[in-house]
């Protein structure tokens, strides 16, 4: 009970959708803005979307050092930015996503963007994911069920509102406002994970300023400021397990323990040293 | 006693090219944030911002803004600062976003303020003395 409580007056922002660009100076300025505005972790999120019967190759990530040169310290923190990667599959069909694929574990955070309700509601109860990325730029295609949704927030996948494309333009903006207000109405507030899709250093904005922004959606300031932190780091939690969980590394479950995560293997004897590398295992038990 | 109350806010603008900083004034940010604040909502944003909204203080070196609001419905006002996508006039438009640092009232925000101000000063010191030292 205590290790919750510590989790939740950690004020460790995050931002988890910072989109990839082959510009090494533009990666280079949003990340170093993201560190001035505060945020401990990014990640930097490669899209793909699978079209037609044809396999493609989903992108590889790119390493950190080949990304920028030098990560900067956060401003009010002593250590450097965390940089993660992250992908999104924006599916319209469930054949496009292949389990238990060699690429996804390349990734450190894996998001699904849903185009059809039949998609939304595998996403939600069956596929292994860590993020519901819900589309911002257009009109909802299907209705959020209460169903689904709270099988998801049981399962610890969180649901994505991005609030760049609302900088951007202003009927993007009334399409975001409007569906994220319906998703907030669907959670009742909890596992909703704000981030923005910046593409420009211009276009992020600061944690508080986003707390902020919240209050528009419908999100209580608590929900808001946990959907920063909270939620962030849970997540993170949560995608390591996605990584390890077959059974074969076994993560103590005292330290790794964060209230939405229920998928925490905790098979007792087994530790395998090959899956995820030491530094990686020790970071996860660190509380930050 | 009855006071009337309000709320200041240390908002700091970031830009991209430091030069153009220095060419904003108090009545470029004013009318930046009455135009965002029409924009997202409406007449009665503009409404509540008429009444006691002004730009209390800033120093265009570091990027330091005071905005003050009315207590009524300042979080309102605040939620439509992140809009703001460049201050300027039509021939000057200098793209920047602000960050707001703390909320609070007149003495904590003064107190407040100095801090991130002066690690700002130093670093600009800093990086101004090498700019010098590689020109010449």
């Amino acid at each position: 009970m205590w290790l919750f409580q510590i989790i939740i007056n950690m004020s460790v922002f995050m931002d988890l959708n910072l989109t990839f660009s082959a510009d090494k100076s533009n990666m280079q300025q949003l990340i170093d803005m993201a560190a001035h505005l505060g945020f401990s972790t990014v990640a930097v999120n490669y899209t793909f979307e699978p079209t037609g019967k044809k396999k493609q190759a989903i992108p590889l990530p790119k390493p950190i050092d080949e990304l920028i040169d030098q990560l900067p310290i956060v401003q009010g923190r002593s250590r450097p930015i965390r940089v993660l990667n992250r992908l999104t599959l924006v599916m319209s069909d469930l054949n496009h996503y292949r389990p238990n694929s060699a690429e996804y574990a390349k990734f450190d955070l894996l998001a699904v963007q849903p185009t059809t309700e039949k998609v939304f509601h595998a996403a939600c109860t069956q596929l292994d994911v860590d993020v519901i990325s819900v589309p911002m730029t257009e009109k909802l295609a299907f209705f959020f069920k209460k169903a689904p949704v709270n099988m998801a927030a049981e399962r610890g996948v969180a649901f994505e509102v991005s609030y760049a494309p609302a900088i951007r333009d202003a009927t993007m903006r009334r399409y975001t406002i409007a569906n994220a207000i319906s998703l907030a109405q669907a959670c009742k507030g909890k596992n909703v994970l704000v981030s923005s899709a910046a593409a420009k250093p211009l276009e992020l904005r600061g944690p508080y300023d986003i707390i902020n922004l919240c209050s528009l959606i419908g999100l209580s300031d608590e929900a808001a400021k946990r959907s920063v932190s909270c939620l962030c780091r849970s997540l993170l939690l949560h995608a390591e397990t996605r990584t390890t969980a077959s059974g074969v590394i076994s993560t103590k479950k005292c330290c790794d323990s964060s209230p939405s995560q229920q998928e925490a293997p905790s098979t007792p004897g087994d530790v395998d040293q090959g899956g995820a590398p030491a530094a990686k295992r020790v970071k996860s038990q660190l509380t930050d | 006693m009855v006071r009337v109350k309000s709320r200041y806010l240390l908002c700091e603008i970031n830009v991209t090219d430091r030069n153009r900083l220095f060419l904003l004034t108090e009545k470029d940010i004013y009318l930046a944030v009455k135009e965002a604040v029409a924009r997202i909502h409406g007449d009665y944003g503009t409404a509540m911002c008429s009444t006691r909204f002004c730009v209390k203080y800033l120093n265009a070196q570091t990027g330091m803004v005071f905005l003050r609001f009315p207590k009524m419905g300042y979080k309102l006002l605040w939620s439509a600062l992140p809009f703001i996508t460049s201050i300027g006039t039509r021939s000057q438009k200098t793209p920047c976003f602000l960050n707001c640092l703390h909320v609070g009232d007149f003495k904590t925000i003064t107190g407040v303020g100095l801090k991130p101000c002066t690690y700002k000063i130093v670093t600009f010191q800093e990086t101004s003395k090498t700019a010098c030292l590689f020109n010449r």
